[in-house]
């Protein structure tokens, strides 16, 4: 199945339009930049966060989603810089995917993240402004996009890879990866079971499902666990 | 009428025709070049064009957890005369068209003169030398505007620079012994050597410059590595290909251009 995965996404990157043409010199890579211009606006990555690589673009991607199509808020980037300050700046970089999803769930309790009937018809209209699809009889993909295609394989876990299949647009992608990071972070059995269920009403719905169980799956004292002693406060 | 020619002459006054200036240095509608409407990324190194292969060879280009063999597809010259041969019907249309439009001439003239076409065709060729730069066919055009290897990929151009020659950018970042020995060492050494080495000396490397340099050259094995003839190379990139197909064209455009005026020495009225 992999490698079915791995044609689809490779044509998907290859063919959708860029997200701007800004080349990222200091600090990124080609295949980087090729990640970037198609997937991740420039209002993202210039947000002076410092993010572990590992979850560097799942990072982004999450941020993005949550800022732009499930909501208009823009508290998490100010709280997310906000703690940045209080940690160490050593070359391992600090913030990560756990501690963005914690600190979303955390503004998820404060209400930040409306997801009733009223506002799920405004998300949806943002999510089809920015779901660009691939162009219509693209071209093959060739190496270089299927390598990139394995940067966005690896964005899923495991449970989720299958529904790489189902991607039609940027914010189906977006959604996806946003829902399985939220999936990875709910603590009861049940709340991960609504969530892969939901997933069957497609990427939109399961990612308002996700957003929705996330608030009653976080506790500040999660923060404080995973940034331990390294928090000077 | 003033007749200006003579029966039994052979020559043109410089008033009897004029050549038209916009058209001599005028856009010609020729086909986009090969080299540029390439759907895949494509390394010319040494005039010589490579493609990503599955097939592992020597060179390869590798980043996140692919590896790739690169495969010489052809030369950069080889791509031009296939380019030429491919479109050879089209250009020659262009060539007619650019003639016919810059050349002024009263109708009866071109009865009169037996060698128009020579006389014409010198003016031409002289004023297109003006304008444009010699094509050198001994070798590629692409090499007369870019003699350095370079990686094209969407539309974006990345010149390569050996792991020594990017370390140069940045020598003012590092300790001036320590930078000696760096650059030796990155003659032969894989990047990932030269970024430990790095790591180990950091009291010698300008803190801020430090990550940005080793995020370039090697910073895990994740990162891109090219390597070509047993060397490393870092693309660095170098902006949208516009400007380089736009200087190319021209080459290209100035070719076709003196050919079309070479070919009019060449017919006898």
């Amino acid at each position: 199945m992999k490698d079915m995965i791995i044609e689809k996404m490779g044509s998907f990157m290859k063919n959708i339009p860029n997200e701007h043409d800004k080349e990222y010199i200091h600090g990124y890579q080609m295949q980087h930049n090729t990640v970037m211009q198609k997937l991740v606006p420039t209002n993202i990555i210039e947000l002076d966060l410092r993010i572990q690589e590992e979850s560097y673009f799942k990072s982004q991607i999450f941020l993005d989603y949550l800022t732009s199509v499930l909501s208009e808020d823009r508290k998490i980037i100010k709280n997310l810089s906000e703690l940045q300050k209080h940690l160490p700046k050593k070359e391992e970089l600090p913030l990560n995917i756990d501690i963005i999803v914690t600190e979303t769930g955390l503004l998820a309790k404060e209400g930040i993240y409306n997801m009733d009937k009223a506002s799920v018809s405004t998300i949806m209209q943002r999510y089809e402004t920015r779901n660009q699809k691939p162009q219509v009889n693209g071209k093959t993909p060739d190496l270089y996009y299927k390598g990139i295609a394995e940067i966005l394989y690896d964005m899923v876990s495991d449970e989720n890879k299958r529904e790489l299949l189902k991607v039609e647009g940027k914010n189906d992608f977006r959604a996806l990866v946003f829902t399985d990071v939220v999936e990875n972070r709910l603590k009861d059995a049940s709340s991960k079971i609504k969530v892969a269920e939901s997933m069957k009403s497609g990427f939109l719905h399961s990612s308002i499902k996700a957003m929705e169980l996330l608030k009653d799956n976080v506790d500040i004292k999660d923060l404080r666990v995973i940034l331990g002693d390294k928090y000077d406060q | 009428m003033k007749k200006k020619v003579v029966d039994g002459f052979d020559i043109l006054f410089k008033d009897d025709f004029s050549i038209m200036e916009s058209e001599i240095t005028g856009n010609l509608p020729l086909p986009k070049s090969y080299l540029f409407s390439n759907d895949e990324m494509l390394i010319v190194y040494n005039d010589s064009l490579l493609r990503l292969s599955e097939k592992k060879t020597n060179d390869y280009l590798k980043f996140y957890k692919s590896s790739y063999g690169l495969e010489k597809i052809s030369t950069v010259k080889e791509m031009e005369e296939a380019y030429f041969k491919d479109n050879a019907n089209l250009i020659g249309k262009i060539k007619k068209d650019f003639i016919e439009k810059c050349v002024v001439i009263p109708a009866y003239l071109k009865s009169k003169v037996p060698n128009i076409g020579k006389q014409i065709g010198k003016e031409i060729a002289k004023k297109i030398g003006d304008s444009y730069p010699p094509v050198d066919r001994s070798r590629s055009m692409f090499s007369q505007i870019n003699p350095k290897d370079m990686v094209l990929l969407d539309n974006k151009t990345y010149k390569m620079l050996t792991v020594a020659k990017f370390l140069e950018k940045w020598e003012k970042s590092f300790e001036p012994q320590f930078f000696k020995e760096l650059i030796q060492k990155s003659q032969s050494a894989h990047p990932k050597e030269v970024s430990e080495m790095m790591i180990s000396n950091k009291g010698k490397i300008h803190e801020v410059a430090m990550p940005i340099i080793r995020d370039k050259i090697w910073c895990n094995d994740k990162s891109m590595e090219l390597c070509i003839d047993g060397k490393y190379y870092v693309p660095d990139y170098r902006g949208r290909s516009d400007k380089l197909e736009a200087a190319y064209m021209k080459i290209i455009e100035g070719y076709v251009k003196m050919d079309a005026a070479h070919e009019m020495q060449k017919v006898v009225s």
